[in-house]
């Protein structure tokens, strides 16, 4: 391994050069595009597309945000908390002396706007002896946070992992970290969807909160804990703003938005930051409607992307689905069902996060008694009230879970009527399929199939 | 003889003591984890059947259910479940060993819907919340047992099958003991005294198990190896590794050591929370159980000094994410420790493997200076 230094470290600074974008003409972008090189130059593209209205700035700058306050936690002697995308980080957002820093999110950041993408930092893994089907969104900060033990990386100060029972990849490369890193590691698990396994879940939930006040050491104040779920609350009702936008068919809602909503849910939910990033969207997308502006001035598709979608090219996906006439309503990862919660106490406040905790993505569906079946109630029930037309499953190599119940819910999708794409690869790993491949098949699977169908219904 | 036999059951799926089991009116369920509390089931007159792929490499009606980025030995057990191998069984207890196994008990529930699928609900944690929650699984176990089946489980009769237990256990152990020092067993014999164990009702494989031990084999070798990793139930792959001269004396896996060599002895104590402590404390040396990656360093370790092995083969079927990243760290501490580790990824009963493993295990030896 080169002295390369790690993702947080690299990223901070780039972000930083993207905050300042904000008045950019799109032949500006054209001309930055060329000088930042494709990797990063197809992200600024994206998010700095016109039908975004700054959206997409704002976003890197709630990024932005979360990033620094770990490089400055550091400074400041204070913890920093590495927690996986399914824990919730408004807990973490409670303590004076802890940030919360989320392993999909960086990896993701790696990969937007990094030359060269996570690759380093997933080859580093692999030099260790990782195999090569683990998940990417995970290993590429992992690698990158193993980097660490040569001071070229920000440590973390300890490991919340919460993926045990909906996700062994996650849980795993977590502890392996862990232990590499010697540094301790929480844990939380998930045994099913019942009533036992939610009260065994809220135990689980408690202590591990316990010892966060004895590691941090500082007891969540009550005050704090409340504001961070007042805030919590007003994010959620921004949530299903959006969310009820996007029911409007053409969909003024642009694609990526879905992408802004859980990057900023799985960072800075609960802060100010978050509020005004959902205000933000809610803005721009109100005023589409009203100007009768649609990302996909021709709607041909109404997809439903019932896992992840794909961050190895957000242009050349994101904006080119819109481009196509291709929406992208929302997906997975986006389906974590806020709720608004009457907080009064710290302990509502903690029942509140436990609750939230438990029907976050991949736990709710994958830590269910039934995986298929609960996936595809799920994620029909999201596409039947945004009137999605056809499902997309994005075939990420390593979500063994998934994987392995994709024909349950084909087969409980077609029954309904909703034609299913597979496709295969790796979300956050572009070495797996081209880029081409991926837009050959959305683009064949919309015509072949999702058109015809709707040629069929009007007759 | 009784090793011989012991190879006959291990190589078919409904053996004759099933055959006999079932012709007395007796219920067989399939499970696929050590996790299961066999004297639970025994005591209601239940074979608790260890699902297995009995080394069957053609999985081409499971990848229309599974994908392949599923575990090939999953997929195996899937294709034998749809093609009618596993139709001897009268239910199934599903637990949540890995992501792979989840997928397969939801995919047989698509595609059979079973009548009898009880979900036997295993944390991944031991501690005193865990501790009491799975004692009352346990507890919801045997009602299911009683429901379904007709039979009543009294703690009398779990209790005595906990002794069964823990009189195979200790004979298990010293038959373990004797292939440490100078072996007068292959490992792949010793693998099929698993495969057949968790094949049979206890008081059948008792007598057959101290009649196989009186046995002697003339056994050469070149080197002494530990096998660890994920369940492995491969005798031939086993064969394969061992005619290079790479005698597996020890296998902390759980179709080997693992299952039994710290599993508690009854103790008098009241019978559910005995079986909860007993099995998910047990549990640790799978890779699944977070929080204990020292634990099953430790439990390599000293099973590899009292065999006095010359080198641990940490094995895992391809796209096992529990095993495939503990044998990464495993791998370096190992070594760093001096002790020679050899990792092996492998598809499950895949014969177009063999060639390439035979390499990595000769490479190995040869690295061991044998």
């Amino acid at each position: 391994m080169t002295s390369l230094p790690g993702l947080v470290k690299r990223s901070y600074d780039l972000i930083k050069t993207i905050e300042r974008l904000e008045n950019y003409t799109p032949m500006e972008v054209e001309g930055l595009y060329r000088i930042v090189g494709k990797d990063l130059g197809q992200s600024a593209k994206a998010l700095l597309d016109e039908r975004h209205d700054g959206a997409g700035l704002h976003f890197m700058r709630v990024i932005a945000r979360h990033i620094a306050e770990a490089v400055e936690a550091k400074e400041d002697g204070k913890k920093v908390i590495l927690i996986p995308f399914n824990f919730p980080p408004e807990l973490i957002h409670a303590f004076e002396n802890a940030v919360p820093l989320t392993t999909e999110v960086i990896s993701t950041i790696g990969v937007t706007t990094l030359e060269g993408q996570g690759e380093p930092y997933w080859d580093y893994a692999m030099s260790l002896g990782i195999p090569d089907y683990v998940c990417s969104a995970n290993t590429i900060e992992l690698g990158s946070a193993l980097m660490s033990v040569e001071t070229l990386e920000l440590a973390p100060d300890i490991i919340i992992s919460g993926a045990p029972g909906s996700c062994d990849a996650n849980s795993k490369i977590h502890e392996f970290v862990a232990e590499y890193l010697d540094i301790p590691e929480l844990t939380i698990d998930k045994t099913g969807s019942g009533k036992r396994d939610y009260e065994l879940y809220r135990k689980l939930f408690l202590n591990m909160v316990k010892e966060l006040e004895e590691f941090v050491g500082e007891d969540i104040d009550e005050d704090k804990i409340i504001e961070v779920m007042e805030r919590a609350n007003e994010c959620t009702e921004l949530y299903w703003e959006l969310h009820e936008l996007k029911k409007h068919s053409p969909c003024p809602v642009p694609n990526m938005f879905t992408l802004f909503t859980y990057g900023t849910r799985f960072t800075m939910w609960g802060r100010d930051e978050a509020i005004s990033m959902f205000e933000k969207l809610v803005d721009v997308a109100e005023k589409r409607l009203k100007r009768g502006e649609y990302p996909a001035e021709k709607e041909i598709a109404r997809s439903l992307w019932v896992y992840t979608g794909y961050y190895i090219d957000l242009y050349d996906l994101w904006i080119w689905m819109e481009n196509n006439g291709i929406t992208y309503l929302t997906d997975g990862l986006n389906s974590f069902f806020p709720a608004q919660f009457e907080i009064e106490t710290k302990e509502d406040a903690l029942e509140a996060i436990i609750s939230s905790a438990w029907n976050y993505p991949m736990t709710r569906q994958m830590g269910a008694d039934n995986m298929g079946i609960r996936w595809f109630e799920d994620l029909t029930h999201v596409g039947k009230e945004l009137n999605a037309n056809c499902a997309i499953y994005c075939g990420h190599h390593s979500c063994k879970q998934t994987q392995s119940v994709f024909r349950i819910f084909r087969d409980e999708a077609n029954k309904i009527g909703i034609p299913v794409l597979r496709l295969d690869g790796d979300a956050w790993n572009r070495r797996i399929t081209p880029v081409s491949v991926l837009q050959e098949m959305i683009l064949d699977f919309v015509q072949n199939v999702v058109t015809k169908r709707r040629r069929r219904r009007r007759r | 003889m009784s090793l011989s036999k012991i190879h006959e059951i291990a190589s078919t799926l409904e053996n004759e003591y099933v055959r006999k089991w079932k012709s007395e009116g007796n219920a067989v369920i399939g499970h696929a984890c050590i996790a299961m509390p066999k004297e639970v089931a025994e005591a209601g007159r239940i074979l608790p059947f260890r699902l297995r792929g009995a080394e069957n490499a053609d999985t081409s009606t499971a990848d229309s259910y599974l994908s392949r980025y599923n575990c090939s030995l999953c997929r195996s057990c899937l294709e034998l479940v749809l093609n009618g191998s596993y139709d001897f069984l009268d239910g199934l207890v599903r637990i949540r060993g890995c992501d792979h196994w989840m997928g397969t008990f939801d995919e047989i529930q698509h595609a059979k819907n079973p009548e009898f699928m009880h979900y036997l609900k295993v944390p991944h944690l031991v501690n005193e919340d865990t501790l009491d929650f799975f004692s009352n699984e346990i507890k919801r176990l045997k009602e299911a047992f009683e429901n379904r089946f007709g039979v009543e489980i009294t703690e009398d009769e779990i209790v005595r099958y906990a002794k069964v237990q823990d009189k195979i256990n200790k004979k298990m152990r010293e038959f373990y003991r004797l292939r440490f020092k100078k072996s007068r067993f292959y490992g792949s014999d010793a693998i099929a005294i698993m495969v057949a164990r968790e094949s049979l009702p206890s008081e059948a494989f008792l007598p057959l198990l101290e009649s196989a031990m009186a046995e002697k084999k003339k056994v050469e070798y070149r080197a002494k190896v530990l096998l660890a990793g994920s369940p492995l139930d491969e005798i031939e792959l086993i064969r394969k590794i061992e005619e290079m001269g790479a005698l597996i004396v020890a296998e902390t896996t759980c179709f080997g050591g693992g299952s039994f060599w710290n599993m508690a002895e009854y103790d008098g104590s009241e019978i559910y929370e005995f079986l909860a402590s007993k099995y998910l404390n047990n549990l640790k040396i799978c890779a699944r159980m977070f929080g204990e990656y020292a634990y099953r360093k430790n439990f390599i370790k000293t099973i590899a000094e009292e065999a006095e092995v010359d080198g641990v083969i940490l094995q895992h079927n391809k796209f096992c994410d529990l095993f495939g990243i503990e044998n990464a760290k495993l791998r370096i501490d190992l070594e760093r420790e001096g002790l020679p580790t050899l990792v092996l990824e492998k598809e499950y009963a895949s014969t177009a493997d063999i060639g390439r493993i035979k390499t990595r295990v000769q490479a190995f030896l040869e690295r061991l200076k044998r």
